[in-house]
């Protein structure tokens, strides 16, 4: 029988992918997009996004229409970008977080 | 002679610590920020390694400024110590590795008693300067083949998982941590072949300067990006 291996994420490594996706989209981003490109359910989305804005990663702003739209902090680009390094420290001894 | 072989393997050895303490320093820092575990086996494993070379290091050091003043029995002893710490520190510091890929039940390190008649006789020699074998100096200076067949099982072993690791994603960065342990693990054979050939004690040491230098250069790396 074979068996499927999950592949666990952690908390770090989806705040850094949600972080990531605002970076690529370069402006404000509605969490649809966010929810496809950092492959979460949105309960969990929404929990990410309260405690990332409560920690000053993200920005929420509201649309004229009174849609959330979010966009990534300096704090928030700092964090990922140290988080590039960390990644690529541990995948070059082929480590993950 | 036994001065020329102390200065070298003391200037070698404080070198390739220092590398592995700034490597254990940028460890550190990333585990400080993201509090993971795999980050602080890493550092743990790089402070052991880098300060039982430095210790080595310096250690020998010290016994070769004062070689004319101390006594033989005294100098043996402080140098055999010191080749047993730096042992164990290398050896936690593979293990730790090793377990960072997987979840092994810790492994018991060997004992083994080592030439140590002829070596204490080494430096008694030494002190009345008479020529002596170069190989009589390496039991000196490492722990007996027993210890160093234990590292070199755990070095080959690290080194599949990084060269594996590298093979999967055809990177500069796995390449250098692949590298650098294939090297670890060649200087590692030179130095339990040395027992045999003084000659390879130096080799050993300028692969595992290599090593390092290659560890050096992945740190420098990832700083840069």
């Amino acid at each position: 029988m074979r068996r499927r291996r999950a592949r666990y994420r952690s908390k770090l490594r989806i705040i850094t992918d949600i972080l990531a996706v605002l970076v690529e989209e370069g402006g404000p981003v509605g969490p649809t997009r966010i929810l496809y490109g950092a492959n979460l359910s949105h309960e969990r989305l929404v929990r990410y996004l309260a405690e990332m804005e409560e920690k000053g990663l993200v920005e929420r702003l509201t649309g004229e229409e009174g849609r959330a739209r979010y966009v990534i902090t300096e704090r928030g680009r700092r964090l990922l970008r140290e988080m590039r390094r960390i990644e690529e420290f541990l995948q070059a001894f082929g480590l993950e977080i | 002679m036994l001065a020329w072989f102390l200065l070298f393997s003391t200037s070698m050895e404080v070198l390739e610590g220092a590398v592995a303490l700034l490597t254990a320093y940028y460890a550190l820092k990333f585990y400080r920020l993201v509090r993971e575990d795999k980050l602080l086996k890493l550092f743990l494993a790089f402070l052991s390694m880098g300060l039982g070379l430095v210790v080595h290091g310096i250690t020998a050091g010290g016994v070769l400024i004062s070689l004319a003043r101390l006594r033989p029995a005294l100098a043996f002893l402080t140098l055999r110590g010191s080749s047993y710490a730096l042992f164990t520190c290398e050896a936690a510091g593979y293990i730790l590795l090793s377990l960072t890929y997987a979840r092994l039940p810790r492994e018991e390190e060997g004992g083994a008693e080592g030439p140590e008649g002829s070596a204490a006789l080494l430096l008694a020699t030494a002190a009345a300067a008479r020529p002596v074998r170069p190989e009589l100096l390496v039991v000196l200076m490492r722990p007996p083949p027993v210890l160093e067949g234990i590292a070199l099982a755990l070095l080959i072993y690290l080194s599949a998982r990084t060269t594996s690791n590298f093979l999967s994603r055809k990177e500069v960065n796995p390449f250098l941590v692949c590298f650098s342990f294939l090297f670890l693990t060649a200087a590692r054979a030179c130095f339990l072949l040395s027992f045999a050939l003084a000659a390879l004690y130096i080799t050993g040491h300028v692969i595992q300067l290599l090593a390092f230098l290659s560890f050096l250069l992945l740190v420098l790396r990832v700083m840069r990006s």
